[in-house]
C-alpha cells in the first residue's frame, strides 16, 4: 500500500475489481446457503427418490397340516430364471438362444425373440424345475440370472384340494383355506433397500425389514379319513356314471370336519390344467334340494314339539294326499302307518301330515334352528346360505314340500351340520375346518374351541330320533348303509333335480345322511351322488356311506357297539377338554373321549428335516410315512406285513449308510410308543395318552392300575 | 531497483492446500468413474498427481524466475506465435467429443487454450504496459490488444470452446480497465459488441436452450435440465456437513463428469455447507492475495500480469461454481486446482509460480 495511503488510480482501479468479484462470491455463498440449507430437504427428497429403491422380500407362506401334522401344503424355494437381453449381442443371441431352448424345452423362436432388444430384464421360466435351472446353471451365460422365490407345493397332490384351495402366481391364495386363512398364513413380507447407480445398477442394499413367516395351520382334517372318503367316493361315482358327488365326515362332539371329498377333483399343483368347475367347493358352494333326508327335521320338530309320538298311527291316504288343489303322491301306496314307519318307509305323505301339524312358523322355528338358511360360519370362501324363504310367505303346497325336502336349498355343509345336531346330543356344533394356528416352532399354538352354537332339541328327543333313524338303517329305506359291527343311524333321500319348470324325471340326486356307531356317535357323515345312473335311490348313497364309515371307524379303532363299556379310545391331538363341561349333551356323548389331559408341545415332523445322518425314527408310523423318510435319505426299506411301523431296522439314530439293508415290521393296528399312563376315572373308564409327533397313542383300558407305567409295545387288557 | 524479497508465503500455502484437497476429492469423485471407463479406481488420481508434481516443480521453478525476464519482445511474440499454431493445429486433430481441444503427444494430451489463456495475459500486459501513454486512443492505444484478444478468442471459439474464448474476453476486459482505459470507451465497445454476440449466441436453438434452460432446469428434467437438476440435488442433499468424504451417491454416474466440470458438486454432497464454503474460502485468499500482489508490483508490467492471472483463476473458479450452482447457463470450464485434467491444473500452477515471482520482487 501506499506509503501517504492515498490510493493511486491503479490501486483504486485493483480495489473496484476486487470489491465487484467479491459480490459475486457473496452471490455464490447466499446460493450455497439457499441450497443446502433452504431446499435441502426438498432436494434430499428427489435424492432419495432416484437413489433408493425398494425390494419387497416374499415371506414364507405357512404350511397348512391336517390335525395330525401331516404336510398338505408347503412352501418350497424354487428358483425363477430371468435374462439381460442388453448382454446378448448378435451371433450370441442364436447361440444362446440354441443351448437355452434344450434346457427350457422351449421352441428356438420364443426365446430368441425373448433375448433380443435392449431391455435389462426379462423372465425366462417363472419358479422353474429343478432339472431346469440345473441345466441352464450349468450353461454358464453371461447375462442370465435366477431369483429366489417361493412356490406352493401340495405333497398330496389332489388330496383335499378343495379345502386346500391354491394360490395364484403371487402367492397369495386364490380359494378354500389358502384364501379363507390368507391373513393367517401369509406373514409379512419384508423390504430390502437397494441403492442404485444412474445406470440402474445395484451399488449397495440392506434389509430395511425382515419378512415375518406366515404361520402354519393345522386343520380339523385327517389326511387318512380324507383319503377314505375321497378314494370310496370316486369309485362310487365311477361305478354309478355319476356327475359330480360329495362326502363329508364330521366328528360330532366338536363339529370338527374330519373329510370333506368333493368329486370332480383337482391338482391344486396344477390347478390351471383343470376347467373351473372342478375347482368350487361344492359342499359349500352348491345348494340342493335334499329330499327325504331332510325329514329328520320335520320329524325332530314333532317330536320336541309333542305333536306326535313313534307310535302314532298315521294315515297315509294310500300314496296320496291333496295339497291346496294339488296332489301329491308317494312312491309306495301306504295305508295306515306309525310314525316310525312313516320315517322309516320314508312316506312323504305321512310328512306332510306331521308339517301341517305343526304349522308354518312352529315348522321355520326349528328348521333354522338346524342351521338351515344361514352360513355356518366354515372357515372356507364362498359358502352359500342355502334358499329358505320366510314362512310368511308359504302356501299350503311349500309347507308340504318343505316336509319331504322340496322347495328348499341346502348345502351339504349344512345338511351333515344338521344331522350332526342329532349325533351331537341336540346341540347344534359350528362346523370347523381349522384346529388351530401355529407358533414359532410349528407346534400347534393357538387352539380353536369347539362351539355349540346352540341347542336345537333335548337330549332325550336327540335319543328318540337317533331310534328312530336306527330304524330306517335297520328296517327302512337305509338298509344298505348297515354295518357289521356298528349300529347305524341315518336317512336317505332321493331327490329329483329341479328343473326349469318342475323336476327332471331323470336326474336324481341320491344321498343319505347319519352317524355310527348310534349308541356314542364317533363320526357323521354324509354322501351324495349327483344324477347316478340305473339305480338312483338314496339307497345307493347308502351303500358308499357304509363303505366309508366301516373304514373310517375301523382305522380309529372305534369299539365295536355291542362292546361296552369302551375299550379301546383313538386320541385326538386336542389342547383342551372337549367342550370344557359347557355343555351336558354333548359332553355325555363325548364321554368316550373325554380327556384331561393337556397335550405336550406337539411338533409335527418333516420327513426331510429329522436330524441328518443317522435312520430316522418311524416307530409307530403308517407304512408310506415310514418308507418316505427312509427313502429321503436314499434308503429303500425292506417291508414286512402291512399297516404301521412296529419295529424297524436299524433303530432311530443308528447310522445309515448308502448301502444299509434297512427293515420295516409292519403291525396292522397303529402302536405307539411311550404311554405315560391310563387312569382310572369316576369308574368310567378314560384313557389318557400323550400324543408324539404324528403317531397315535392308543391303549385299551381296563386292566392297567391307576398311573401305573405302560410299557412300549405293551397292550394292557 | 527493487530489493529480492521473499514470495508470498499465504498465497503459497492457499495453493498447495487448494492443490493436495484437489487430489483427495479427486479420488472420491473419479474413483467410480474411472473404474468404470478404466478398470482402475486410481486412474484419474495418478494421472493428477504426476501433473501436481510437474507443477509444483514449475510453480517452485518460476518462485526463482524473473518475471521481468518475459518483458521482451521476442518473448512476447515467440509465446504468441506458438500458441496461434498450436490453436490451428489443433484444429486439424481428430475429433473428440465433437471439439478439436486436445493435441495429443503418445499418452499425453494437452488442451491449447489452456496455454492461450495464460499468453493472453502476459501478452496484453506486455502491450498495454507499451501503450500505456496512448490508453485514451483506440486505434494507437488499445485496438492492438483487442485485435489480439479477439483473434486467440476466436480461435479458440471454432475449435468450438465458447467458455474459454469467453473466458479470454473477460480476462482481457479485466485487464483493459486496469491498466486505465477509459470506462466510457469500454462501455461503447460493450454496447456495441454486446448485441452482436447476443445474437450469435441465441441465433441457434440448441445454444440458446442451453443458455436458458439453467433459468428453469425443471422444464425439462430428464433431457436438457437434467445436468443442472443432478448437480442442484448433489449440493443441496449435502446439507451442512455433508453426507461424509467418499459417500456421495450422485457420482454414480448421476453427475456428467463428477471429477471435472462438477466436482463442486461431489464437494458440496460430501462435506456440506462447511466444504464447499471452504473452497470459496481458499479462492478468496487467492483472489485477496493477487490483487495484493497487483498492487504492490514494482512495475506496471508486473502489475498487469498478476492482476490478469488473478482474474484468470478466480473468474474461472467463480464461473464453475456458479454452473454447479445453477446460477450460470452451463459450460465446460473446469474448476481451477481441483478438476482433473493435466494442463488446466499445470496452467494453473505456472499462474501462481508468476505471481509468486512478481511478488518476490516487489517494492
Amino acid at each position: 500500500m501506499n506509503e501517504n495511503r492515498t490510493l493511486t488510480p491503479f490501486q483504486m482501479r485493483l480495489l473496484f475489481l476486487g470489491l465487484l468479484t467479491s459480490i459475486c462470491v457473496v452471490l455464490v455463498g447466499g446460493r450455497l446457503f439457499y441450497l443446502m440449507v433452504t431446499m435441502r430437504e426438498t432436494l434430499q427428497e428427489r435424492a432419495v427418490l432416484q437413489h433408493q429403491h425398494t425390494l419387497k422380500l416374499e415371506a414364507r407362506r405357512g404350511t397348512i397340516l391336517d390335525r395330525n401334522g401331516r404336510q398338505l401344503a408347503t412352501s418350497v424355494e424354487v428358483e425363477s430364471v430371468y435374462a439381460v437381453p442388453k448382454a446378448f449381442k448378435g451371433a450370441l443371441v442364436t447361440d444362446a438362444s440354441l443351448q437355452l431352448s434344450t434346457c427350457l424345452s422351449l421352441p428356438l423362436s420364443r426365446i430368441s425373440a425373448r433375448l433380443e432388444g435392449d431391455r435389462s430384464f426379462v423372465w425366462l421360466e417363472r419358479k422353474a424345475k429343478p432339472r431346469v435351472v440345473r441345466c441352464i446353471r450349468d450353461l454358464n451365460l453371461a447375462g442370465i440370472g435366477f431369483l429366489n422365490e417361493s412356490r406352493r407345493y401340495y405333497p398330496k397332490r389332489s388330496l383335499a384340494a378343495h379345502i386346500l384351495g391354491y394360490v395364484g402366481l403371487d402367492n397369495t391364495g386364490m380359494s378354500g383355506v389358502e384364501y379363507a386363512l390368507e391373513d393367517e398364513i401369509r406373514g409379512e413380507p419384508g423390504r430390502r433397500i437397494i441403492w442404485t447407480d444412474a445406470r440402474n445398477r445395484r451399488a449397495a442394499s440392506r434389509v430395511d425389514a425382515k419378512p415375518r413367516p406366515g404361520r402354519a395351520a393345522f386343520l380339523t382334517i385327517d389326511e387318512n379319513l380324507q383319503h377314505i372318503a375321497e378314494s370310496e367316493l370316486e369309485q362310487a361315482i365311477r361305478e354309478s356314471h355319476s356327475k359330480s358327488g360329495i362326502a363329508i365326515i364330521m366328528r360330532p362332539e366338536t363339529g370338527e370336519l374330519l373329510a370333506i371329498a368333493s368329486f370332480p377333483s383337482f391338482n391344486p399343483n396344477r390347478y390351471g390344467d383343470y376347467p373351473e368347475g372342478h375347482w368350487r367347493n361344492r359342499a359349500v358352494t352348491d345348494v340342493y334340494e335334499p329330499g327325504s333326508t331332510f325329514k329328520f327335521v320335520a320329524a325332530a320338530a314333532a317330536l320336541q314339539e309333542g305333536v306326535t309320538t313313534e307310535d302314532e298311527r298315521i294315515d297315509c291316504g294310500r300314496g296320496m294326499i291333496r295339497v291346496g288343489g294339488s296332489i301329491i303322491r308317494d312312491s309306495h301306496a301306504f295305508d295306515v302307518l306309525t310314525f316310525r314307519e312313516v320315517v322309516e318307509q320314508s312316506s312323504n305323505v305321512g310328512m306332510i301330515r306331521i308339517g301341517q301339524r305343526l304349522g308354518k312358523e312352529r315348522f321355520e322355528k326349528y328348521i333354522r334352528a338346524f342351521g338351515f338358511g344361514e352360513t355356518t360360519g366354515i372357515e372356507l370362501p364362498a359358502e352359500s346360505r342355502g334358499i329358505l324363504r320366510p314362512s310368511k310367505t308359504w302356501g299350503p303346497v311349500t309347507l308340504a314340500a318343505i316336509s319331504f325336502g322340496q322347495e328348499i336349498g341346502v348345502t351339504p355343509l349344512q345338511m351333515v351340520t344338521a344331522t350332526n345336531v342329532i349325533a351331537a346330543g341336540g346341540y347344534l356344533m359350528r362346523p370347523h375346518l381349522l384346529l388351530g394356528l401355529g407358533g414359532a416352532d410349528g407346534s400347534l399354538e393357538t387352539p380353536v374351541s369347539p362351539e355349540p352354537v346352540r341347542r336345537v332339541i333335548d337330549t332325550e328327543t336327540a335319543r328318540r330320533l337317533t331310534d328312530l333313524l336306527v330304524g330306517v338303517v335297520e328296517r327302512g329305506t337305509g338298509q344298505r348303509a348297515k354295518l357289521p359291527s356298528y349300529v347305524v343311524a341315518g336317512k336317505t333321500g332321493t331327490a329329483q333335480k329341479a328343473v326349469r319348470g318342475g323336476y327332471s324325471k331323470t336326474d336324481y340326486i341320491a344321498s343319505f345322511v347319519g352317524f355310527a356307531p348310534a349308541g356314542r356317535p364317533a363320526l357323521t357323515a354324509l354322501v351324495i351322488l349327483d344324477s347316478p345312473e340305473g339305480d338312483h335311490s338314496g339307497s345307493r348313497a347308502a351303500g358308499v356311506f357304509a363303505r366309508i364309515m366301516r373304514r373310517a371307524l375301523r382305522y380309529l379303532a372305534v369299539p365295536p357297539s355291542d362292546e361296552a363299556p369302551i375299550r379301546i379310545a383313538k386320541v385326538w391331538p386336542q389342547m383342551r377338554p372337549i367342550l370344557g363341561g359347557t355343555a351336558q349333551g354333548p359332553a355325555r356323548n363325548a364321554r368316550n373321549l373325554r380327556q384331561q389331559t393337556v397335550f405336550e408341545a406337539w411338533t409335527p415332523k418333516d420327513p426331510l428335516s429329522d436330524a441328518a445322518g443317522g435312520a430316522p425314527d418311524v416307530i409307530g408310523l403308517s407304512a408310506r410315512d415310514g418308507l418316505v423318510r427312509f427313502v429321503a435319505r436314499g434308503i429303500v426299506p425292506e417291508i414286512l406285513g402291512q399297516g404301521f411301523v412296529l419295529e424297524q431296522v436299524p433303530r432311530a439314530g443308528h447310522a445309515l449308510e448308502p448301502g444299509t439293508r434297512a427293515r420295516l415290521v409292519l403291525s396292522p393296528v397303529p402302536v405307539g410308543p411311550g404311554m405315560p399312563g391310563l387312569q382310572w376315572e369316576d369308574g368310567v373308564t378314560v384313557a389318557t395318552f400323550s400324543y408324539d409327533g404324528d403317531r397315535m397313542g392308543l391303549g385299551r383300558a381296563g386292566s392297567a392300575r391307576r398311573g401305573s407305567p405302560v410299557q412300549r409295545n405293551e397292550i394292557t387288557d | 531497483m527493487a530489493v529480492k524479497l521473499s514470495p508470498d508465503r499465504t498465497l503459497f500455502v492457499a495453493t498447495v492446500c487448494l492443490v493436495s484437497f484437489g487430489l483427495v476429492m479427486l479420488y472420491s469423485a473419479s474413483a467410480v468413474v474411472a473404474h468404470d471407463a478404466h478398470r482402475s479406481s486410481h486412474f484419474f488420481l495418478v494421472k493428477q498427481s504426476m501433473w501436481a508434481c510437474v507443477g509444483l516443480l514449475l510453480m517452485l521453478a518460476l518462485t526463482r524466475f524473473d518475471y521481468r525476464t518475459l518483458k521482451h519482445p521476442v518473448v512476447i511474440y515467440g509465446l504468441l506465435a506458438a500458441v496461434v499454431v498450436l490453436l490451428v493445429g489443433v484444429l486439424f486433430t481428430p475429433p473428440l467429443k465433437n471439439a478439436h481441444r486436445w493435441i495429443r503427444v503418445g499418452l499425453l494430451s494437452f488442451q491449447p487454450s489452456e496455454l492461450a489463456k495464460l499468453t493472453l495475459v502476459i501478452a496484453l500486459a506486455y502491450e498495454l504496459d507499451r501503450r500505456f501513454e496512448r490508453l485514451n486512443e483506440f486505434v494507437s492505444g488499445w485496438l492492438p490488444s483487442l485485435l489480439t484478444t479477439g483473434f486467440l478468442a476466436f480461435l479458440v471459439l471454432i475449435e468450438p470452446d465458447y467458455s474459454t474464448s469467453f473466458i479470454l474476453v473477460f480476462i482481457s476486459a479485466c485487464l483493459f480497465f486496469a491498466a486505465g482505459v477509459p470506462v466510457q470507451k469500454l462501455a461503447w465497445l460493450a454496447a456495441v459488441s454486446g448485441p452482436v454476440l447476443f445474437w450469435l449466441v441465441l441465433s441457434e436453438d440448441y445454444r440458446r436452450e442451453r443458455l436458458l434452460i439453467f433459468l428453469d432446469p425443471f422444464r425439462d428434467p430428464l433431457g436438457k435440465g437434467f445436468q443442472i437438476i443432478q448437480s442442484l440435488i448433489a449440493v443441496g442433499s449435502g446439507g451442512l456437513f455433508g453426507a461424509g468424504y467418499m459417500r456421495s451417491q450422485q457420482k454414480l454416474f448421476y453427475l456428467p463428469e463428477p471429477h471435472s466440470d462438477f466436482i463442486f458438486a461431489v464437494i458440496g454432497e460430501e462435506l456440506g455447507l462447511i466444504g464447499a464454503l471452504g473452497v470459496v474460502a481458499a479462492f478468496c485468499v487467492l483472489l485477496w492475495r493477487g490483487l495484493v500482489i497487483a498492487s504492490r508490483a514494482t512495475d506496471r508490467f508486473g502489475s498487469l500480469v498478476a492482476t490478469g492471472l488473478t482474474m484468470l483463476l478466480v473468474g474461472q473458479a467463480l464461473i464453475n461454481i456458479g454452473v454447479t450452482l445453477g446460477m450460470l447457463p452451463t459450460t465446460g470450464l473446469t474448476l481451477p486446482f481441483i478438476s482433473s485434467g493435466g494442463t488446466s491444473l499445470v496452467t494453473s500452477m505456472i499462474a501462481v509460480g508468476l505471481l509468486l515471482s512478481v511478488s518476490q520482487h516487489a517494492r
